[in-house]
Parts: structure tokens; sequence; C-alpha cells
């Protein structure tokens, strides 16, 4: 049978030449964008794990001028002010790294020979509170622990699950980041530059840890709404910090929409690859069926005869589609075989696992659309009474 | 002769509707895609207004600062002498090893000021600031405008069209006078109308107020340096940062060269410049770096994240074109897949002109312009669809501020990619139909 299927198709190779080809090149292109589409869809499956659906960001600018003693009661009075604003459900201060703002901070340290590497943020005792961290464990720092002998610190679960698989708990650990620190807290999740942002280990660090910098004060602000008054809140805000800082330089964004933008970059490539491939499927398929009417239309007479001598409808359907199948596996085969150069060699910075699975999606997608292209003409065809077939030649 | 063909060619796709959607879809969608593809393209790449002479012109982005580490290497060679003694011979080399202290970032006005005048090539010349975000509210209506802060020269360097009123001048920078120009966009949002009347208004940013002198049509190339929303004289920014001395700021330039092989010149005056560069004595970095570049390589290293910019071109061209020929091949080998298997239903048809003396070429010509037909409807649609796409972007901003043009040269772009593509999926077929022999097809 599969001698005989070969013998057919090495007779008809300048027409299988080209569906070859198209296989081919439809298999490159599925294969990058499966493995684009599911690496993007892992990493959008980690949670962000804080809420920004009803809050705002705030950038202001405080007096140069001012004293480290003056600079903290002023933000002490923002922040009172801030919240007895009607609409107003929470607000912190938080250093230069905002979610969504596309800033990275990081940092390393080396504990004899220990070495990690951790994104840095830098937020006031009312962070968690506003943006409502879920603990693992512990909880954020208060007045009472940037009191204490070291500087505390809370990291996210990816932290932990990195550097310290095994261990139970990490409270009251005292770990080497920029000088010894005690881990008092640990939130379940928190990646914030987007979506799509791989989740990667990051330590909140307190107040103090900053101010040790000698670094300018915190200007960035987070105030979260009551549901639904986002909007409303944003013009009062404006009034009263721009009163507060005499300064008119105070600029409002709303989250939400922060977030959107901040997952553009990849969501819009995403779009438009998916939509181009979908198209380009569609068109191959309304293409390849075009083909195969065609060609098994020529082949009544060759049907007729195998009819007349006791074969099944079946068995001609399978005679089709199996034919077509075939080449559709040559040019699979060549497919697979540049595709699993790109894992093998480590060509891009991307898990391997990826790369398989687009490959085994671009397989199945590709099978099932020149099977049911193949199906339908193979089917009525096979119908065909050989009679009336062998009749009209 | 060609009306014959014409209706002929007509006929055929009639006369087999569900071919001939398959190609015209295939065909349609392919165009489309390419047209919108090359309108981007010419949005980003194209010498479009403000920036017709993009080709002149050397973009200044930013600047490095940067301490290299050096290491001493010593090393004592022994040699043996004639008379068995030993001589020591040892030497000392101070290397870089490699790592360095770096940051980058824009440049201060003061830096500018002092340094990047009077370079010879230069047509003219402009610094920008562009980094700034002014929230404007209006009956509880947030207007957030990106703010650029520039010289008079700003409005020689790019040829911004003016809807109504005029640029700022010399004087009007000098003076630090509160006046705007401004975009159509900003007018439509602040305003709430868009006419004549709008020049001399005032509006109120932050705790000062301006006066519109110029509204100017959106930009329709994409570019940080022109992508303002409201344009202001660059002595009215923040007064600290205008006085500062630091080298860092929120500025860059931009200079058009006398040609555009002068453009090489520029780069090299600034890199010399950087090299030469008398480091203050207190400053924490002993060199600085410029980061000069044309609009392409500016675009391709900051896109690539890299700073050698002829790399970065190869790390985003190569790709995108290979995305793009597949992208192209796919429906191209379609189209001729099934235009070959179609041969076979009009081999009567062929061999029947062929007995009546039709020569080989001329059945090669009708079919090649058959085929020609089918791709221009489908150019059409494809023209139409593309059309109605950029009217969407362009309504609602998908893209930022850059408008996506539809203009002549793009239209003259697509014709020829539309004869190409039909005679590309045209000839394989054709050939193969023309060479039937009669008497096998009349069988």
């Amino acid at each position: 049978m599969l001698n005989h299927l070969l013998k057919l198709m090495w007779n008809k190779r300048r027409s299988n030449g080209l569906i070859f080809l198209e296989i081919l090149l439809a298999f490159v292109v599925l294969f990058g964008v499966y493995a684009f589409g599911f690496y993007n869809l892992d990493r959008y499956s980690s949670p962000l794990g804080f809420s920004y659906e009803n809050s705002v960001g705030v950038h202001m600018d405080i007096p140069d001028d001012m004293d480290s003693l003056a600079v903290i009661q002023l933000q002490e009075r923002i922040l009172r002010e801030t919240r007895e604003l009607p609409g107003v459900a929470s607000a912190t201060f938080l250093g230069p790294v905002n979610p969504f703002g596309g800033n990275t901070w990081s940092t390393g340290s080396d504990d004899n020979g220990f070495h990690l590497q951790t994104m840095m943020v830098f937020a006031d005792e009312n962070y968690a509170e506003t943006l409502e961290l879920e603990f693992r464990e512990g909880h954020w720092f208060t007045e009472a622990d940037q009191a204490g002998k070291y500087d505390p610190i809370v990291v996210n679960g990816k932290f932990v699950d990195e550097y310290y698989p095994t261990r139970e708990s990490m409270i009251d650990s005292i770990i080497l980041i920029n000088g010894e620190k005690k881990i008092i807290g640990v939130v379940d999740n928190y990646k914030y530059h987007s979506n799509f942002a791989e989740n990667r280990p990051l330590t909140f660090f307190s107040p103090r840890s900053w101010r040790a910098d000698g670094q300018s004060p915190f200007e960035q602000m987070i105030v979260r709404a009551e549901p639904g008054q986002t909007a409303a809140i944003e013009e009062p805000i404006y009034n009263l910090l721009s009163s507060l800082t005499k300064n008119p330089d105070v600029v409002i964004w709303n989250m939400a929409q922060d977030r959107i933008k901040a997952n553009r970059p990849v969501v819009i490539p995403l779009v438009i690859l998916i939509s181009i491939s979908a198209f380009l499927l569609i068109n191959i398929a309304l293409g390849l069926f075009g083909v195969l009417f065609t060609q098994i239309s020529h082949r009544r007479a060759e049907i007729g005869l195998r009819k007349a001598m006791g074969a099944t409808p079946g068995e001609v359907t399978v005679q089709f589609v199996l034919e077509v199948v075939l080449v559709t596996f040559a040019g699979l085969l060549l497919g697979v075989f540049f595709a699993v150069q790109v894992p093998l060699l480590e060509l891009l910075p991307i898990p391997a696992k990826f790369f398989y699975f687009g490959i085994v999606a671009a397989v199945v997608t590709i099978l099932l659309i020149v099977v049911l292209c193949a199906l339908i003409p193979s089917r009525q065809a096979a119908g065909l009474h050989p009679a009336l077939v062998l009749h009209e030649d | 002769m060609i009306k014959n063909y014409l209706t002929l060619a007509l006929k055929v796709l009639r006369r087999k509707p569900f071919y001939t959607f398959i190609s015209l879809f295939g065909i349609s969608f392919t165009l489309m895609i390419l047209m919108l593809i090359t309108s981007m393209g010419d949005a980003l790449f194209g010498a479009n207004r403000p920036m017709s002479d993009v080709n002149r012109m050397v973009f200044l982005p930013m600047l490095e600062r940067y301490t290299e580490f050096y290491d001493t290497l010593y090393a004592v060679d022994t040699i043996v002498m004639d008379d068995g003694t030993l001589r020591y011979d040892s030497t000392e080399t101070l290397e870089p090893n490699g790592s360095m202290n770096n940051s980058n970032g824009q440049m201060s006005f003061s830096f500018l000021d002092k340094n990047l005048r009077g370079l010879s090539d230069v047509e003219s010349y402009t610094f920008v600031s562009n980094s700034s975000f002014t929230d404007a509210y209006l009956d509880g209506r947030k207007v957030t405008m990106s703010t650029s802060y520039v010289d008079a020269s700003y409005w020689e360097v790019f040829d911004f069209r003016f809807l109504h009123g005029l640029p700022f001048g010399v004087d009007d920078v000098a003076e630090a006078n509160k006046v705007a120009v401004i975009t159509e966009r900003i007018a439509d949002s602040y305003f709430g109308e868009m006419n004549p009347g709008i020049i001399g208004r005032e509006m109120i940013l932050g705790n000062e107020t301006f006066r519109v002198v110029g509204i100017v049509e959106r930009p329709l190339k994409d570019d940080d340096t022109i992508a303002g929303d409201i344009f202001l004289p660059l002595t009215t920014i923040d007064a600290r940062q205008y006085a500062n001395t630091e080298t860092y700021g929120p500025f860059q330039a931009v200079f058009k060269a006398t040609s555009a092989a002068k453009r090489e010149s520029i780069k090299q005056q600034l890199t010399f410049l950087a090299e030469n560069f008398v480091i203050p004595p207190d400053a924490d970095y002993e060199h600085i770096r410029l980061y000069a570049g044309t609009a392409t390589e500016n675009f391709a290293a900051n896109l690539m994240q890299e700073s050698d910019a002829s790399k970065a071109k190869l790390l985003l061209f190569v790709p995108l074109i290979t995305l793009l020929v597949l992208f192209l091949a796919l429906p191209l080998i379609n189209l001729i897949n099934l235009n070959v298997s179609r041969v076979f239903e009009r081999k009567s048809e062929i061999a029947v002109r062929k007995a009546f003396g039709a020569e080989s070429r001329d059945i090669l010509y009708q079919f090649i312009f058959e085929n020609l037909v089918l791709t221009f409807i489908g150019g059409f649609i494809g023209l139409v669809l593309a059309y109605l796409i950029i009217q969407y972007v362009n309504a609602n901003d998908l893209i930022g501020i850059v408008r996506l043009s539809f203009s002549g040269k793009i239209f003259f772009y697509f014709i020829l990619v539309i004869l190409l593509f039909g005679l590309l999926s045209g000839i394989l077929p054709a050939y193969r139909m023309s060479r039937t022999t009669i008497a096998t097809a009349l069988r």
C-alpha cells in the first residue's frame, strides 16, 4: 500500500512539490507564532499580586531646599489630607520604581559564594494595604520594625522559591543585600513591569534603607480609590498636591490604563502575528481545498475502476487522504528538523520547552487542516458510482 | 485584442466563483497587509513632514559617562646571559580589564550650549527637551500633554505644517515669553474646537498662563523629537533645569547637515568632541561618549538595546525581512499551486486555440494577462480594506500621535507590488499552459 502511494506521489512530484513547499513554510511560520504565544501565555499566567483596578499613580515635586524633617512632615500631611478626600480608600508613598513604570532597579550580593540577584522596590509603611498585597508569611514593615537593629525587608515568593526553596520559614532571617537585612515578610506574588514580565526575585526596602543612602525623598504616590471613584479623585488630588508642594508639576495617571500600556509591547505584536497567521491558515486551507478538489476530480476514472474492482468508498477515501498526508509528513519532517535546532543550539534565550510545545502544536494544526481539506473532496469522489464515471470516459 | 482578453478573463473568473473567491481572498488580504506595512514603514523611515530632511539629519539623543577599570600587569622576564649570569627584566603594563562604571542619559542645556554650537557642515541645529508631561484640568476633565521645550531654530530644522498662526521666534525664546505652539489634537481636546480663533487665546499650564501662537498639523512621522503635543520656548523650562551645569539634563540635539554625505562628518566631529572633552575635576567619571546617529540607526539601536548602530540594524532588519519574505511566499505559493492545478481545466481551450494557429507566446501572454486582471481586482479590494484600517487607526490614535498616510508615493509602490505579485504568481502556470500539446489535449 505504502509503496503504491509513494509511487503515485513521485509521479505527481511537480504539483506535490508545491504542496510540500507550502506545508514547510506554513510550519515554520506556525512554529514561530506558537512558540512566542506559549512563552507569553506562560508569563501571563503568573499573577501580578497587587491591585491596580481602582488606583492612580501620582508624581509630585517636593522642593529641594527642605530639610529631611520638614520633608517627612510634609509627606505625612500629604498622606493624611489625601486620605481625607472623599472617594479615597488608601494612599502610600513609594520610591522611583512604580508598577508599570518601566523602571528596573536591581542589586546582587555575594555572601561567601552564595550569589543572589534581586530587583528592588522602595515603599513606605502603607504600601501593602494600598496595593492589597497577599502575604505568604509575616507582615509588612511598621514603624517599630524600622526602629530595630536591622533594616527590615519584605521579599516576594519567587525570591524564596529561587534562593531558599527548602527553608520552611524565612521570617527573621538575616541576609546580605546591600548590608545585613532582616526578612519580616514574604508576599505571595509581586511582579510589576507588566502581565508579560517574567516573575523574578524581588525585595521591598523600607524608607529607612532609602534614607540611609542619602537619596532625595520619595516623590511618587499610589492612591487607591473606592470602586468607581477613580476618575473623580484625580482633580482633587491634583489641587491638593499642587498647593501643598507649591509646585504645579503634579502628574496623575490611571494604573489600570498604565497596565494596558505596559502590556502593549507584547500584546500588539502578538495580535498582529496571530491575525496574520490565522489569515495565512485560512488562505492555505482554502487553497489546498481547491487544489485537491481539482486533482481528485481528474481521477474519476481511476476511482471508478477501483470501485468496480470491489473497493469500498472508505478505502478510496483513505487512499486519497493518505496520499496528501504523506506529502505533508515529508514537509513537516524537514520543518521539524530545522525547528529543533532552535532549542538544541540554544539560539534564543527562551526555555526549550516552549519550542517543543510550538513544534507539537504546529504539527497538529497543519495535519488537522490537511486532513479536513482532503477528506471533503475525497469522500465526495468516493461516493461516485462506477457505472457513471466509467461511462463518461 | 486587450479588450478580448479582458472579456475572456472576466468570463473565466465568473465561471468558477469558488476558485475566484479563494484567489481573491488570498490576494486581497496579502496586499492589504503589505499596504499597511508599507504605510507603517513610511511613517517610521520615510522622509515625511515635519522631517522632510530626515536624510540630512544627525540625532544626538544621549550621552554616556564612564570610567574604565584598569589592571596593572607585572611581568618578570629572566634571561640567561652568555657568561651564565641571570638578567632580570620586568615590565609593568596598564590595560583596561573590560569592566567599567557607566551611566547614560540625555544632556543638560548648558552642556549643549557650551560645546555643540559651531560645528561645521551644519545647516541648522536645534536643542530640544521632550521628556516632560503636563496635566491640565478643564472643567474636571484631564488633558495630559507631552511638553517639548524647544529653541527658535527647531522650526527651521523641522518643517511642521502650520494650520493657523506662526512659530515663535528668536526674541520670544531670548525673553522667555509665555507663548505656545500646539498640535491640532490638543487644540481639539483643550479648547474643544479647531479654528483660527484659538490663536491668541490663553492656556493655563500648571500655574502659568501661555498664549497660543500657532497650531501645527499632527506629524506624519514617528519620532521622539517631534512627538510633542505642545511646544514652549526652552527658556520657560524649570529654572533649575535651565541653569543646571551638570552634563545630564533633559535635552537632546538634532543637527541638519548641508548634505546627506556630510552626516558622517558631523558624527566624526561629535566623536572628536567627546574624546577631547575636558572632564570637570570633581566628576566621578573619566570619559564621555556621544551617541550620535541617523534616524534609522537610532531607531534600530533603541529597539534592539544595542549601542553599536550597524550591528543593531542587522539584528533588526534581517529577522524582519525574513518574516516579510515568509509571509509573502506563502500566499504566493498558494496561488501558484491553485493556478497550476487548474491548467487541466482549460487544456481543450488552449489546444483549440493552438490548432487554429496561436503561438505558445500568445497563450503565455493571455494567461499572464488574465492573472494580472485577477491580481488587480484583489489589489483593489485590498486597497479599500487597508484604507478603512488606516482610517480606523488614525481616528483612534492606536499608534500614538503619528498619522498613517495614504500618499501618492505609497499608491505607486502599491501598484508595483500588485504587478510583481501578479507576474510572479502567473508566470509558472502560464508557462505550463502554453506548452500544452494539441494532440494529447484534444484526444
